[in-house]
């Protein structure tokens, strides 16, 4: 009903923009205008910068907002973030795979990625024994609300990831999984969009680090990471 | 900007030092109370509002720039769009009467509560464009930032057509943004 192909008035071109980006900073559009807002701001600076003034200006009527008592909610909001204790020190363990994840946050991609051992074979093999474990790994990470829930049969071979915290992507986005074994270069699983993903691995070592990289819709065209890394889990053997 | 006390720690947030994370906390979580009890008018929807505000503040303080911006202006610019996205999201016969004793009651509308702890140039202007408007747009806009009423909300507390409402308020920001930059 506020959508605004209905709206009749005399404003046209920038500003009919300046009066859009002024109402949703104001904030008083519906959850679908709100929602096509945002994902102009994401493909259109100029909008995004009229978005942005509105921002700075108004910011003059927040001394109106009288503060109040808050209780502390530290203890969630850390929990939420960094995980329980038990879960930084299972990272920690991660060894030789968190150079991997130091290389791609310092962005000295392209020298990695040529050693690119690929230890993962194309073609599916079960294992011999139908009776390996069934190994969990929980991915997450200290910057971000996102959780992902990996689950690794060995007697199929099946690897399951979903993601069970946090939101998804961004507009132009996507969580892409990653498999990082040893000082081996990133594999590739695939993307993860709102439903679990599937793959099928030969084997999923002990020590290896599933990691959940944000790159451009699509997935990363290298091979290799290109956004930042999300999330990181390692495997750890429960037995 | 030398004045902002929020601008390094969110410099230090950004660099991923859980230290500035907690004095952040401790030094604006009364004020971000403040805007989401204002907005919200219920205690528990507001402190469930505070934990997400800061899980963003930490992903996010990297995205923070000083020059467009005060520490807390981002922080406030942050809680108003988590609340507009929650108060949005509701089904629309649960978004009218919002406006409780509570949140009355955290209004500091009180004259010259604006002008007098603002020092910023362009900040402080909104505060005298919005006085050259008529009363009641000024009142509708202030609404919309301070309370988060939506279209609906001001058309029905103005007794207006939702249309001729986006039609006024509309009208208002282009006067302002004429104020603004004259």
């Amino acid at each position: 009903m506020t959508g605004p192909d209905d709206l009749i008035d005399d404003l046209g071109g920038g500003d009919a923009d300046d009066a859009l980006a002024g109402e949703y900073v104001l904030g008083v559009l519906d959850l679908a205008d709100r929602t096509a807002v945002e994902r102009r701001m994401a493909s259109d600076p100029v909008f995004a910068a009229r978005v942005t003034k509105w921002e700075a200006q108004f910011s003059g009527l927040d001394p109106s907002f009288a503060k109040a008592p808050a209780p502390n909610l530290l203890p969630q909001i850390e929990a939420r973030l960094f995980g329980l204790p038990e879960t930084r020190r299972s990272k920690g363990a991660a060894g030789a795979a968190v150079w991997w994840l130091k290389l791609i946050a310092g962005g000295g991609l392209a020298a990695a990625v040529a050693v690119a051992a690929l230890f993962l074979v194309s073609s599916p093999q079960l294992p011999s024994a139908p009776t390996g474990p069934v190994l969990t790994v929980t991915l997450a990470g200290e910057g971000s609300p996102l959780v992902f829930a990996a689950r690794y049969d060995a007697n199929t071979g099946a690897l399951t990831v979903e993601r069970t915290g946090g939101t998804p992507a961004e507009a132009g986005q996507v969580h892409e999984l990653w498999l990082i074994a040893g000082q081996a270069a990133p594999v590739p699983l695939g993307l993860i969009d709102a439903g679990p993903l599937t793959r099928t691995l030969p084997d999923l070592p002990e020590g290896a680090v599933l990691a959940v990289s944000l790159e451009p819709a699509g997935g990363s065209t290298t091979g290799a990471p290109t956004g930042p890394v999300l999330v990181t889990g390692v495997v750890t053997s429960e037995t | 900007m030398t004045d902002d006390p929020i601008a390094p720690l969110l410099r230090r947030i950004a660099a991923g030092d859980r230290a500035a994370f907690r004095q952040i906390y401790s030094d604006t979580a009364p004020k971000l109370m403040g805007v989401l009890l204002r907005m919200f008018g219920n205690r528990a929807e507001a402190e469930d509002t505070l934990q997400e505000v800061y899980t963003r503040v930490w992903t996010r303080a990297g995205r923070y720039d000083p020059d467009l911006g005060r520490g807390m202006s981002w922080l406030i610019a942050i809680t108003r769009n988590l609340a507009i996205d929650r108060l949005r999201s509701r089904p629309r016969t649960a978004q009218t009467g919002d406006e409780g004793d509570e949140a009355e009651a955290l209004a500091d509308d009180r004259p010259g509560a604006e002008a007098g702890l603002i020092a910023q140039g362009e900040a402080r202007r909104v505060v005298d464009c919005l006085s050259q408007l008529e009363p009641d747009r000024a009142a509708a806009v202030r609404g919309a930032y301070l309370s988060g009423l939506s279209y609906q909300q001001l058309a029905d507390k103005y007794e207006v057509p939702i249309n001729t409402m986006r039609t006024w308020l509309r009208r208002s920001l282009m006067r302002l943004r004429e104020c603004l930059e004259s």
